[in-house]
């Protein structure tokens, strides 16, 4: 999937609350309208993009326009909050076999 | 220069500019980091060895691709970081076409153009213009912060 998208990576959106994560979108706003039409939460909706290939932690990257959020006090592309980080990577180990 | 976005060109007109812009600027903060994740990807890897002696830019990302696709266990950690940062800017490029392409922004292309100049200096010139990480980083922050303010 990747290879056929973006060369080394796989855009993804994960709901944390609902421990489901849309991917194969071009664009993670894309993804984020998929899930938000499935009865998601935006508040509970963050972009993530994943490398396959990448064998240590860094095969998740914490990096979307969607993420930034003013009025959540998110102010960068990341995610702040750690216990989010956790969830979502909780969420993804969960949903992809590596 | 292959193409990422197959599938975008139709919509992306239909994203605002802010959009357009923060998206843009997604690619250039991956294209920075991964670029500055050279040395520790592979902290326990050694080169491997023989293959392709590299020589030049173009050299280091045959030889990355190659030891990606070809599923080595330990590709060389600096051409792995060099290969995903050169990805992601050739990424914001193609999208920062798309958006010169777009008629709502006419009144915006000479910055547009300009952009672009200056985006390829900084990852595949010599940096004549003297850009900065933190430079790019601020630049495109403002565009992200005005696409997302009202989301809730």
């Amino acid at each position: 999937m990747a290879e056929q998208m973006f060369g080394s990576l796989v855009k993804a959106v994960v709901d944390v609350k609902k421990g489901i994560m849309a991917v194969d979108g071009e664009l993670h706003s894309d993804e984020e309208a998929l899930l938000l039409g499935k009865g998601s939460q935006q508040k509970d909706l963050w972009g993530i993009n994943i490398y396959p290939k990448i064998k240590n932690d860094d095969w998740i990257e914490f990096d979307s326009m969607i993420n930034l959020r003013p009025s959540l006090q998110n102010l960068s592309r990341g995610v702040d909050n750690l216990d989010i980080r956790r969830k979502i990577r909780k969420i993804v180990n969960k949903l992809i076999e590596k | 220069m292959s193409y990422y976005y197959q599938r975008l060109s139709n919509r992306w007109q239909k994203l605002s500019f802010f959009e357009q812009m923060a998206n843009i600027g997604s690619e250039v903060e991956r294209a920075i980091n991964w670029r500055g994740k050279d040395n520790d990807l592979f902290p326990e890897s050694d080169p491997p060895a023989g293959g392709p002696t590299l020589v030049g830019d173009e050299a280091i990302s045959i030889n990355a691709r190659s030891a990606i696709q070809s599923g080595t266990q330990n590709p060389d950690r600096k051409v792995v970081g060099f290969l995903y940062s050169r990805e992601a800017a050739e990424r914001a490029l193609e999208l920062l076409f798309l958006t010169i392409a777009d008629l709502k922004n006419a009144s915006r292309l000479k910055e547009l153009t300009r952009l672009y100049e200056v985006l390829v200096d900084y990852f595949f010139g010599q940096n004549q213009y003297s850009s900065s990480d933190s430079l790019w980083q601020k630049y495109f922050y403002a565009f992200n912060y005005a696409a997302r303010i009202n989301v809730r």
